[in-house]
């Protein structure tokens, strides 16, 4: 058995989910399996390159956002990438008020399976270009920090799937930041995955 | 007396459904059956086993429970809730509640029908709205619930007529097998509880919507379940 979630590419073939067939015990393991394969071939290409820093927690991540303002003033439009670090820095704040921005975008990924690199102020994409990985990356992350917070599935479900599609696109990771991104937060994920499957006495050993 | 009516379609939750208001002599008014007449899923004998300790029997069609019960119903060949076909229809009927099987939201056209539409949504709401409520309450709460309400324009947010818990399954056949079990034992108490006649209740706007359930947290869930039977019967 292998973990068929991420082995094809989600951009040419969306993953929508429906009805997805029980395999017992035997799926997580290839599951987790597939994540650490991941890990390792992805270490390897940053040895490959240069040292970069480990981000072990949230709050390691930082992003030099130069302007705050997500919204592109004159072309009125949402640049996704400012978008996503803006509400990163945001949610990580104890009190965050930019919830109903965090669930249209999750709601956007969920229905159409992509992240655009721009939308209107009314949430529609205004371009056909989706292949940002670090729109996803960055999606990620926030929603598995939301997790942690809120304890809320919604948002493991939502970074799941975002990083199937993150991992089906594997071999076009090659900005470092995003590597490095990558790395964090699949980690983040086996280790909340891990600790749920304990919580429910569901144990791959 | 309220005159209900339901509209069928070819899947497993109408199965249970109208399996169960045959066996339980409830008086239907209408039954509608939107039928496109697609070949229908085979099953394992195991879930066959399972459906019937719930009272239905999954390997038999909506269409062959319809025949072997001379059950009377207008059929259509598509199962679009919003086919304009089925709109002029309802609007000509004199039904007050239409139970509907199938899922997907209704749009206005239909809703502006004089006749109300009753879901069987298998999730508390407005904590669990969206889709595969089941799994996420398993994995939160470790049981499930289902919410009877009259739908609306959106999603799971209609007025409520009544909400009933169960415990959560002891085996695998969730999907196919306890979905249509929950929703269809929910549907029994609003008939034999005439729960029509009473006041429904408004739901509060804030809630949760979840989108459908990835394999790893469907599996962690599911595997609670059977292993926690298997730990008890330890």
């Amino acid at each position: 058995m292998e973990y068929q979630y991420s082995k094809k590419d989600h951009f040419k073939f969306p993953e929508k989910y429906q009805m997805t067939s029980f395999q017992n015990l035997e799926f997580l393991n290839v599951y987790i399996k597939s994540r650490e394969f991941n890990l390792k071939t992805i270490k390897e290409n940053i040895k490959e390159n240069t040292n970069i820093k480990e981000n072990t927690n949230f709050k390691d991540i930082s992003f030099k956002i130069e302007n705050k303002n997500w919204k592109n003033g004159k072309k009125k439009d949402i640049n996704t990438e400012k978008l996503l670090k803006f509400l990163f820095l945001e949610i990580t704040k104890k009190s965050s008020k930019e919830e109903i921005l965090l669930n249209k975008i999750i709601k956007k990924f969920e229905i159409k399976k992509k992240i655009f690199e721009s939308y209107n102020l009314e949430f529609k994409e205004n371009t056909k270009k989706y292949s940002n990985l670090k729109n996803y990356i960055l999606l990620s992350i926030i929603c598995l920090f939301k997790f942690k917070k809120t304890k809320n599935l919604k948002f493991l479900n939502t970074s799941l799937k975002l990083n199937d599609l993150i991992s089906s696109q594997i071999k076009k990771l090659i900005i470092l930041e995003d590597i490095s991104l990558y790395s964090f937060v699949i980690k983040k994920e086996l280790e909340i995955i891990r600790i749920l499957m304990s919580k429910k006495g569901v144990s791959n050993e | 007396m309220n005159k209900i009516g339901i509209i069928l379609t070819p899947d497993t939750r109408s199965k249970a459904y109208i399996t169960k208001i045959i066996s339980n002599k409830i008086k239907i008014d209408e039954i509608i059956f939107l039928d496109d007449k697609k070949e229908e899923e085979k099953f394992h004998k195991d879930i066959i086993i399972e459906s019937k300790k719930y009272g239905f029997d999954i390997s038999k069609s909506v269409k062959s429970i319809i025949l072997k019960n001379n059950l009377i119903v207008k059929k259509f060949d598509f199962v679009d809730i919003n086919n304009s076909k089925l709109i002029q229809y309802i609007k000509k009927s004199n039904i007050e509640f239409f139970i509907f099987t199938g899922g997907g939201i209704l749009k206005k056209d239909i809703l502006n029908c004089k006749s109300k539409f009753i879901h069987f949504h298998p999730g508390i709401v407005p904590k669990y709205r969206g889709s595969t409520c089941f799994y996420y309450s398993i994995l939160n709460e470790n049981n499930c619930g289902v919410t009877s309400f009259i739908m609306d324009e959106n999603l799971d947010t209609g007025d409520i007529i009544y909400q009933k818990k169960f415990e959560k399954p002891s085996h695998k056949f969730i999907d196919d097998v306890y979905d249509a079990h929950i929703r269809s034992e929910t549907m029994l108490d609003l008939f034999n509880k005439k729960l029509l006649n009473k006041k429904f209740k408004k739901q509060k706007p804030k809630g949760n919507t979840y989108y459908i359930i990835h394999p790893v947290l469907k599996h962690i869930a599911t595997l609670s379940c059977i292993l926690d039977l298997k730990n008890k019967s330890n």
